[in-house]
């Protein structure tokens, strides 16, 4: 996994927007759902990020796809939603978890040759976890979950990305010749891209070559995954009523589960709750939760962290309750309501007790 | 086995979060500091990890005199030397030079096996052990959710190979096996903050604790000129397209828009504020 240590060639100053995006499910996964809910969720805020910056520096973009068998394919089938991408390159492997550990050497190389200076990868676990290994390969500082970039005249860019869970944004300034290697938040580069340049579809994607596995099998070994347990299909809830740390004490979940009765609705979490015990890891919303999409989300002392908004962030209707009117929630929200969520859960249910919905 | 636990100090989730506009830095005063709660989490792996290896831990923070209340804390609960390396909080924009730092601190007190945090709940870049990890040389794994050592013979003489449950995305869990010298960058749910016995705080007030500079660590040359510049800290844009849902008196509701929002005289605010949640909830059709 340490491979990308090798001479730092200094990337060329007029080099190309690299956007490279790795695909970790299976072939057969692949095959039945294709690349499309991939560009539209996780990818699409890297893709414009890339347009963003390519469209800037007047520089052009190019695109490399990593993934099982079939992903060039399925890569080709996407071309007419890939505009301004000049050059897509495809690497197809075998998604061995070692394997994915030393990708990182690769794409360090496919940079150099393409004297990428910029390369931006989805905020995803394993571009977090392999960042560090891309960024000492081509010499370049790291921007963690970036959700903007501004050219400064002085020619500086200004990236954004969130800080203190979301509470503050911190703008960092790189200097021109400056390579930097950022991942992108899903949420990012919202109306950022969509405009620039002519939709035209991308040139066929080529074969990007093969992988050179380095076994780190000395220092590192693979021993197996593990599917979640538990058979509750919370995603499958219209209605969720979800509690955060703000609950206080596991004692108090009794008005909240009255709520979720009165409201006909499922019981979950944020990552706190479900760490210190009070509600079971299969009610844990966020992204290494569950992702859910119901008609109704009531969060109730949830601060709203990225990763729990990564979860729950396209219900239909959000309510939030929070004592703090700055909770980074209220962003997100439909309907927000500022106190303490004690007394506004058991008013809820009294107000619903006393005045049920009308029979239809 | 040397166990180095990094703890990095953040402002009390709970704290308004005010901003020094010259310095880009959360003001000093605006809120308790406090231990992450990843880094207590690997506080409390390293603890026990040492404990079942006949190991050390030793505490290692980077940044100003105050975090030397999270090393005295780590001491307390029965780390046996506690590190601060004299930094600025964060230490520096470009995490590089952050992992240069750690690395050397890390190589002075002679660590078998360095913890971290996953992810601070301040900067909160999730890149600090793996950039550590690589100026060591080391391998690293982030989001642990358990690490054990496994037995050795007598014989064999070497140190143990750890075992490692790694967190994945949507619930998925994946486990490793590891040779130290390595970094672990530890995910909360299975280790959770101690509280030192007073015994143990009493201890720890009187016990010293190393302060160094990072030019003495010798941190890599090239990797202290930052590529990255912090030029702006700030809150985020208001919201907007969210609908506040406001308590007040009885009666009509005070909606103060003419609505009749179904209130009564005896509700208090919250009586009043579910009465009309439920209402605007209605008329969007979602109940
Ligand atoms: C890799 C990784 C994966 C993660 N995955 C997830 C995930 O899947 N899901 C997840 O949720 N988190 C996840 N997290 C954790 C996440 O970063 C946050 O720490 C977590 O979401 C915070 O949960 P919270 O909002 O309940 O707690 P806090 O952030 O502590 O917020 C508590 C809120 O309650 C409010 N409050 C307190 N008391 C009251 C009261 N009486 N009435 C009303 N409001 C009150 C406070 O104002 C505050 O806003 C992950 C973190 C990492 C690093
Ligand atoms: N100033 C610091 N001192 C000690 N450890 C730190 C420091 N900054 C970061 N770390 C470690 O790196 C982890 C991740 O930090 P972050 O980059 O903020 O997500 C933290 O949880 C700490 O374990």
């Amino acid at each position: 996994m340490n491979g990308a240590r090798e001479v730092v060639a200094p990337a060329t100053p007029d080099g190309v927007v690299l956007v490279a995006l790795v695909e970790r499910a299976s072939a057969g996964e692949l095959r039945q759902r294709g690349l499309g809910e991939r560009l539209e969720r996780g990818w699409r805020a890297p893709l414009a990020a890339g347009r963003c910056l390519a469209a800037r520096l007047h520089r052009p973009l190019e695109l490399l796809v990593v993934g099982p068998a079939g992903t060039r394919e399925a890569l080709a089938a996407e071309r007419g939603s890939l505009d301004v991408v000049a050059r897509a390159r495809c690497l197809e492997i075998d998604a061995d978890p070692v394997v994915a550990r030393s990708l990182s050497a690769w794409i360090v190389r496919q940079a150099r040759r393409a004297r990428a200076l910029h390369v931006l990868l989805a905020h995803d676990y394993g571009a977090i976890e392999q960042l560090p290994a891309i960024a000492e390969g081509l010499g370049a500082a790291m921007v963690s979950g970036a959700i903007g970039v501004e050219l400064e005249p002085s020619g500086d860019l200004v990236w954004s990305r969130p800080s203190h869970q979301g509470k503050l944004v911190e703008r960092l300034a790189s200097t021109p010749d400056q390579a930097i290697v950022a991942t992108v938040r899903p949420e990012g580069f919202a109306g950022d891209g969509e405009s620039l340049g002519a939709p035209s579809p991308a040139p066929e994607p080529e074969d990007a070559g093969r992988l050179d596995v380095t076994s780190d099998a000395a220092e590192i070994e693979w021993l197996g995954d593990e599917e979640a347990e538990g058979s509750l299909d919370l995603a499958a809830a219209e209605r969720i009523v979800a509690v955060g740390r703000g609950l206080g004490d596991p004692e108090r979940l009794g008005p909240i589960r009255e709520l979720a009765v009165a409201l006909d609705a499922e019981v979950a979490g944020s990552r706190p709750v479900i760490d210190a015990g009070w509600l079971p890891h299969e009610r844990q919303v966020g992204s290494s939760g569950v992702t859910v999409s119901p008609q109704l989300y009531l969060a109730l002392g949830i601060s709203g962290s990225a990763q729990h908004l990564a979860g729950m962030s396209t219900s239909r209707w959000i309510v939030a309750i929070n004592r703090d009117p700055q909770a980074p929630i209220f962003r997100v929200a439909h309907f927000a309501v500022v106190g303490d969520l004690h007394a506004h859960a058991s008013e809820l249910v009294r107000a619903l007790e006393e005045d049920p919905a009308p029979s239809s | 086995m040397r166990i180095g636990v990094l703890l990095r100090q953040v402002p009390d989730p709970e704290a308004r979060l005010e901003v020094d506009a010259a310095t880009a830095r959360v003001a000093e005063g605006s809120s308790p500091w406090v231990i992450d709660e990843s880094d207590e989490a690997a506080l409390d792996a390293g603890l026990e990890l040492a404990a079942t290896s006949g190991g050390e831990v030793v505490a290692i923070a980077l940044g100003p005199a105050r975090a030397d209340q999270a090393a005295r804390k780590a001491l307390a609960l029965g780390a046996r030397r506690a590190i601060r390396v004299e930094t600025d909080d964060p230490a520096s924009p470009d995490v590089r030079v952050t992992g240069a730092v750690v690395a050397a601190a890390a190589r002075r007190a002679s660590i078998d096996l360095l913890l971290a945090g996953a992810q601070s709940s301040a900067a909160g870049t999730g890149l600090v052990a793996s950039a550590s990890a690589l100026a060591l040389g080391w391998p690293w794994i982030w989001l642990v959710l358990e690490a054990e050592l496994e037995e050795v013979g007598p014989a064999e003489g070497a140190r143990p190979m750890l075992r490692v449950v790694q967190e994945l995305e949507a619930r998925r869990r994946r486990r490793w096996r590891v040779r130290p010298p390595a970094v672990l960058a530890i995910q909360t749910g299975r280790y959770h903050a101690r509280m030192p016995a007073i015994r143990g705080v009493l201890a720890a007030r009187r016990a010293p604790i190393e302060t160094l500079e990072a030019r003495e660590l010798g941190a890599r040359p090239e990797a202290s000129t930052p590529g990255l510049r912090r030029v702006a800290l700030d809150p985020p844009a208001a919201a907007t397209g969210v609908e506040w849902i406001a308590g007040g008196a009885g009666g009509d509701g005070g909606g103060g828009d003419g609505r009749d929002w179904g209130g009564r005289e005896q509700d208090g605010a919250e009586g009043v504020a579910a009465r009309r949640l439920i209402r605007r909830l209605r008329e969007v059709g979602v109940l």
